[in-house]
C-alpha cells in the first residue's frame, strides 16, 4: 500500500497528507427475540489533504487505483487554491512533531476475529432471552454486539509513514419493564480497545443483563428528584462525561481560537486544586480504554496531555496547525472518522486523576444530595455550560445512600462545578468505553476518573 | 458510473451464490463543501462519495453488507450471503414486489451540476460577513456551506428497479457573542434548499446574529411550574421525536411504543394534527421511492388528537399482513429501518405573539438540549437561548435553566398552537404552548 501512496505523493505540490483507511464494522442486534441486524459495513478508501497558499484543501476516493488517487489529489489542490483567495489568515505552516514511522497496534488479548459469527449471534441471543425471561414485568429487550476493526496507512510529505491496526468491540443490553401504564428502561454498555477477553474483563454479559433488568424494574416505582442546586457524588462514568463534554471541548484549540471560555486562562486556577484533568492517546492508570489512539491522523505519535494540573489550566488539545499558532508541541489530537473525513481536533481518553479518599468518605459527607451513576449522553457549549442525563441516581440523606430516583438531568457551568469539588476518591475506572463523540464527524472516545464530590444543578419536579 | 448496472452485477452474483432474495441499494454523490472556523474559511473540499448496501435472505435468514468500493461488489455479496447463511430463520424476511412509481418533480436542480468550489466559497463568505458585520461582539465558531448532487438506485430480485437524482444546498452558522464578562448563549441557524435560486444565507446569518445578541446577559431565572412555549426547533427535538418513535411499527411490534393498540383513540390534545407526505413536489424529505423501492403513502398520523396511522416498512407490514406505507428509511450502511419523509404539524389559530401575551409566568424555549427517552416519555434537559416570560412579555434571556416532565403527559396539556410555522430540515413545525411544565433555575 505504501508503494501506491508514495507514487501519488510524488505528484504532490505543497504539504500533503495521504491516508488509506479501511474501517470494518460488524454488528449483531437482537430485539425481542428477532435478529434485526447481522451486518458487515466496510468503508475503505483514501483521503488526501493538501496545504497550499496557507489554505487546506481536501478530497477522497474509494477507488484505489493510481489514476483515481491522482484525480483526488488534484481536486484537493484546486479546492485549496480556490479557497486561498478568500482566506484571511493563512496557515503559516504546521508544527514539527514526533512523526510516526513503523507499525502500531494496541494490546489485544483474544482477538475478536478468532470468535466465530455463530458464537457471537448465540451470545447476543442468549443474553437478550435472559433479560426477557428474568421477570414477567420485562416485556421487551435489546442486546447488541459491535466490533470496529480499523487499518490505516498514513503518509505525509514531511516524513510520517505509519501502519496502524485497531480493534474496538462493544456490547449493550437494554431491558424494557412495563407495569400498569408505566414503562421504564434499564441499559448497560461496555466498550474497549482490545480483544474479546478485554471486553468482558470487568463485567460478564450476564451481569450486564441482570443489571439492566433490575434497573428497569426498580425505576417503575422510583419517584422524581427534587430540582435545584445540590451536593452530589459522581461515579467515574459521570466524572468522565464532565471531563469530556464540559471541559474537554472548551480546551480543543480550535474552540479556544474561536473564543471559548478558557481563552486567555492558561496559568489560572479554573478548578479545585484536587483536580488534575488529562486527555491521553494511550490508556493510562487502567488498561483497554475505549478511545485509544496511538498515532493520530496527521501521523503524530500521541501522548498523555495534561489540561488542568492541580486546578491550574496548563494546556490545550492541538493539531499541528494550532500547535504552531500557540508555539507548543502537537498533542496528537487530530482525528478523522473515516477516509472521507479530514482530521479535526478531537479528544481520546479524557479523565480526572484519582485522589486519596475512600468512596465511603465522599458519601458520608453529604447531608442531603444525590449519588449519580451511569451517564446517558450529554452535550456542552463553548461557554462550558453542560447538560447530561443520568441512568441511575440515588438520594443521599445524612451520609447514607437511599432510594432510586428517575429521569435525572444534571446541568451547570463545568468550571464552577470543578471548583466546587471537595473530595476525590482513590478508586479509578474508565466509564465511557461504548461512547461516541459528535463534532461534525463521529469519534470513538472514552472517559473516566475517580468518584468526585461536588455541586451541580439537578432538573426535577417543581410543585405546581 | 451506472448505478443500476452495479446493482445488476450484485443481484446476479447473489443468485449464483444460492440466496433466494436480494436487494441492492447504490448511492453516489458529488459534494462540494466549504467550512468556516474561527471567523475564517477553514477548508474547501470536493469529493465523490458513495457505495452499496446489500441485503440478502437465504433460507429466510438475514445478511447485510455495505461497502464504499463499487469494484468490490462481488466480495460484498459473498459476505452478505455468508452472514445470511448463519442467521436464524424468520418467515417475515421477504422483499417487496414492484409497485408503480411516479416521479416527484423538483427534487433536482440541473444548474447544480455547474456549482463550483468558487460559488460555495462566495456563499460561505457572504454568510460569515453578514453575521460578523451585524455586531462586532459576534464570533462565528463554525459554519458550513455544502452543495450536493446525489444519485441513488435500487434493484431487488422481485423486479423492483428504480433510480433518482436529487440536489440540495445546506448551510449552517454557529457561535456566540461576547461583551466583556457577558457571554451569550451558544446558538446556531441552518437551512437546506433543493434549488440554487432558493439559497438565502443572508436570512440564516441575520437570524443567527439576532439570536446571540439578544441572549447576551442571560440570567439564571427562577424555578416554578408553569407554561412553556416550544419553538419549532424544540418541537422537533421533544414532541416530534416522541411521535415518530411511537408510530414506528417496529417499536410497536417490539413492545417499545406507548401507542400500541391505540389507533382511533385520543392520544394528544385535540389541537394537534400531524401528517407525513413523502410525495410533496420539491420537498426536502420527498423521494419517488423509499429505501426498499416503494413509493411513500401520505399519512395523517394524528387527526385532531386521535391516533390515525402507523408507519410501516415491508418487514413490519408482513407481520400484520398488510402493505408497507413506504416508510422504509436509511442509507447504504444499514438494513432498512422506518422513518418519516416530510413530517408536519398543522398550524393553529393564534399568532406567536398571542401565545406569548397569554402567558403569566413561563419560558420560551428556543432550543432544547437533552435526551428525551421516547419510550418512557421522560425528558429533562437544558433550555438554550431561552427567555423568561412574565405577564405576557419576554423579559430576560435565560441560562442554566432546565425543564422536566413526561412528553406523553405534555401531549394532553397542549393549550395553543401558532399560525406561523418554520421549516426544520424536512419538517414543518409551529410554536406550541404547553401547560404545567417544571422549570428549574440553576
Amino acid at each position: 500500500m505504501f508503494e501506491l501512496l508514495e507514487k501519488v505523493m510524488s505528484y504532490a505540490k505543497g504539504w500533503t497528507e495521504i491516508r488509506y483507511h479501511n474501517k470494518l464494522v460488524n454488528s449483531i442486534t437482537i430485539k425481542k427475540g428477532e435478529l434485526e441486524e447481522s451486518s458487515s459495513i466496510e468503508k475503505k478508501g483514501v483521503g488526501i489533504r493538501v496545504l497550499i497558499n496557507g489554505t487546506f484543501g481536501f478530497s477522497s476516493t474509494s477507488q484505489l487505483d493510481e489514476k483515481s488517487l491522482i484525480y483526488a489529489l488534484n481536486e484537493a489542490t484546486v479546492a485549496a487554491r480556490d479557497a486561498s483567495v478568500s482566506k484571511k489568515e493563512k496557515v503559516e505552516g504546521l508544527q514539527s512533531a514526533k512523526l510516526a514511522c513503523g507499525d502500531f497496534k494496541p494490546e489485544i488479548n483474544d482477538s475478536v476475529e478468532s470468535h466465530s459469527l455463530e458464537e457471537k449471534i448465540l451470545l447476543v441471543r442468549t443474553i437478550e432471552e435472559q433479560m426477557r425471561k428474568a421477570s414477567p414485568l420485562i416485556k421487551s429487550a435489546i442486546c447488541g454486539y459491535k466490533e470496529s476493526l480499523d487499518e490505516k496507512y498514513i503518509l505525509t510529505s514531511d516524513g510520517a509513514k505509519a501502519h496502524i491496526i485497531d480493534s474496538k468491540p462493544e456490547f449493550r443490553t437494554t431491558a424494557v419493564a412495563i407495569k400498569d401504564n408505566e414503562m421504564q428502561t434499564g441499559s448497560q454498555s461496555i466498550g474497549v480497545t482490545g480483544g474479546w477477553a478485554d471486553l468482558f474483563r470487568d463485567k460478564s454479559p450476564e451481569e450486564l443483563a441482570d443489571k439492566s433488568v433490575k434497573l428497569s424494574i426498580d425505576l417503575l416505582s422510583a419517584p422524581y428528584p427534587e430540582g435545584g442546586r445540590t451536593q452530589v457524588v459522581l461515579d467515574p462514568g459521570i466524572v468522565g462525561l464532565i471531563a469530556h463534554e464540559a471541559i474537554g471541548h472548551t480546551v480543543e484549540a480550535d474552540w479556544v481560537l474561536s473564543g471559548s471560555i478558557v481563552k486567555d486562562k492558561l496559568g489560572q486556577f479554573v478548578a479545585s486544586n484536587l483536580i488534575t484533568l488529562v486527555d491521553s492517546g494511550p490508556s493510562q492508570i487502567e488498561p483497554y480504554a475505549g478511545g485509544v489512539v496511538l498515532v493520530d491522523d496527521e501521523g503524530v505519535v500521541t501522548q498523555r496531555t495534561v489540561i488542568i494540573d492541580k486546578g491550574i489550566l496548563v494546556g490545550y488539545l492541538h493539531n499541528r496547525e494550532t500547535a504552531k499558532l500557540f508555539g507548543v508541541l502537537p498533542t496528537g489530537n487530530a482525528r478523522a472518522w473515516s477516509y472521507s473525513d479530514e482530521p479535526i481536533i478531537r479528544m481520546r481518553n479524557t479523565y480526572i486523576e484519582p485522589g486519596d479518599s475512600e468512596l465511603e468518605e465522599l458519601i458520608s459527607g453529604v447531608k442531603h444530595g444525590y449519588f449519580l451513576k451511569e451517564p446517558a449522553g450529554g452535550q456542552a457549549d463553548a461557554n462550558a455550560e453542560f447538560m447530561f442525563g443520568v441512568r441511575e441516581a440515588y438520594c443521599i440523606e445524612n451520609g447514607k445512600v437511599g432510594k432510586l430516583v428517575r429521569g435525572v438531568t444534571v446541568s451547570g457551568q463545568a468550571f464552577d462545578v470543578l471548583k466546587s469539588c471537595d473530595c476525590v476518591s482513590k478508586e479509578f475506572k474508565w466509564g465511557l468505553g461504548s461512547g461516541y463523540c459528535g463534532k461534525t464527524q463521529r469519534a470513538k472516545v472514552d472517559a473516566g476518573g475517580p468518584y468526585v464530590r461536588c455541586k451541580v444543578v439537578i432538573g426535577g419536579k417543581q410543585k405546581g | 458510473m451506472n448505478l443500476l448496472e452495479i446493482c445488476d452485477t450484485g443481484l446476479k452474483e447473489i443468485n449464483n451464490l444460492g440466496a433466494q432474495e436480494a436487494e441492492i441499494y447504490a448511492v453516489s454523490s458529488k459534494n462540494i463543501e466549504v467550512s468556516i472556523e474561527k471567523n475564517d474559511i477553514q477548508l474547501a473540499r470536493s469529493q465523490v462519495e458513495g457505495g452499496v448496501g446489500i441485503r440478502v435472505f437465504k433460507d429466510q435468514g438475514l445478511g447485510f453488507a455495505s461497502l464504499s468500493d463499487f469494484n468490490a461488489i462481488k466480495q460484498g455479496c459473498k459476505r452478505a450471503v455468508e452472514l445470511a447463511r448463519q442467521s436464524p430463520k424468520n418467515q417475515y424476511n421477504k422483499l417487496p414486489e414492484p409497485i408503480g412509481i411516479k416521479k416527484i418533480p423538483n427534487l433536482y436542480d440541473p444548474k447544480s451540476e455547474d456549482f463550483s468550489t468558487k460559488l460555495a466559497l462566495e456563499q460561505a463568505i457572504s454568510m460569515l460577513e453578514i453575521a460578523r458585520n451585524y455586531d462586532p461582539r459576534i464570533t462565528v465558531d463554525r459554519g458550513m456551506f455544502q452543495a450536493s448532487i446525489s444519485h441513488e438506485a435500487i434493484m431487488n430480485s422481485n423486479g423492483i428497479q428504480s433510480e433518482e437524482t436529487s440536489s440540495f444546498f445546506a448551510y449552517y452558522i454557529m457561535g456566540m457573542a461576547v461583551d466583556g464578562q457577558k457571554v451569550s448563549s451558544f446558538a446556531y441557524e441552518f437551512d437546506c434548499v433543493r434549488f440554487m435560486d432558493k439559497i438565502d444565507v443572508k436570512r440564516c446569518a441575520n437570524d443567527f446574529a439576532l439570536k446571540v445578541i439578544d441572549s447576551l446577559g442571560a440570567t439564571k431565572g427562577e424555578s416554578f411550574k408553569g407554561q412553556v412555549i416550544l419553538s419549532p426547533e424544540s418541537v422537533g427535538s421533544l414532541i416530534a421525536s416522541a411521535i415518530l418513535f411511537s408510530v414506528n411499527a417496529n417499536n410497536l411490534q417490539k413492545g417499545m411504543s406507548r401507542w400500541a393498540g391505540k389507533l382511533g383513540t385520543q392520544v394528544t390534545s385535540s389541537s394537534l394534527t400531524v401528517e407525513d407526505n413523502g410525495l410533496l413536489p420539491g420537498g426536502l424529505g420527498s423521494s419517488s421511492f423509499d429505501r426498499e423501492g416503494i413509493p411513500p403513502s401520505p399519512l395523517t398520523i394524528i387527526e385532531e388528537g386521535k391516533l390515525n396511522a402507523y408507519m410501516y416498512n415491508t418487514y413490519t407490514a408482513l407481520k400484520e399482513n398488510r402493505n408497507s406505507t413506504g416508510h422504509a428509511a436509511g442509507g447504504i450502511s444499514s438494513v432498512p429501518g422506518i422513518g418519516a419523509t416530510n413530517f408536519t404539524i398543522k398550524e393553529g389559530t393564534s399568532s406567536k405573539e398571542d401565545l406569548i401575551k397569554g402567558v403569566k409566568q413561563g419560558v420560551l424555549v428556543t432550543r432544547f438540549a437533552g435526551f428525551p427517552n421516547p419510550m418512557t416519555g421522560e425528558f429533562s434537559g437544558a433550555v438554550k437561548g431561552g427567555w423568561l416570560i412574565k405577564d405576557g412579555k419576554l423579559t430576560v434571556p435565560l441560562c442554566e435553566t432546565l425543564i422536566q416532565g413526561n412528553i406523553y403527559d405534555l401531549f394532553t396539556k397542549i393549550s395553543a398552537i401558532s399560525k406561523e410555522r418554520r421549516q426544520v430540515m424536512s419538517s414543518l413545525f409551529p410554536w406550541i404552548l404547553i401547560d404545567d411544565v417544571s422549570v428549574t433555575a440553576g
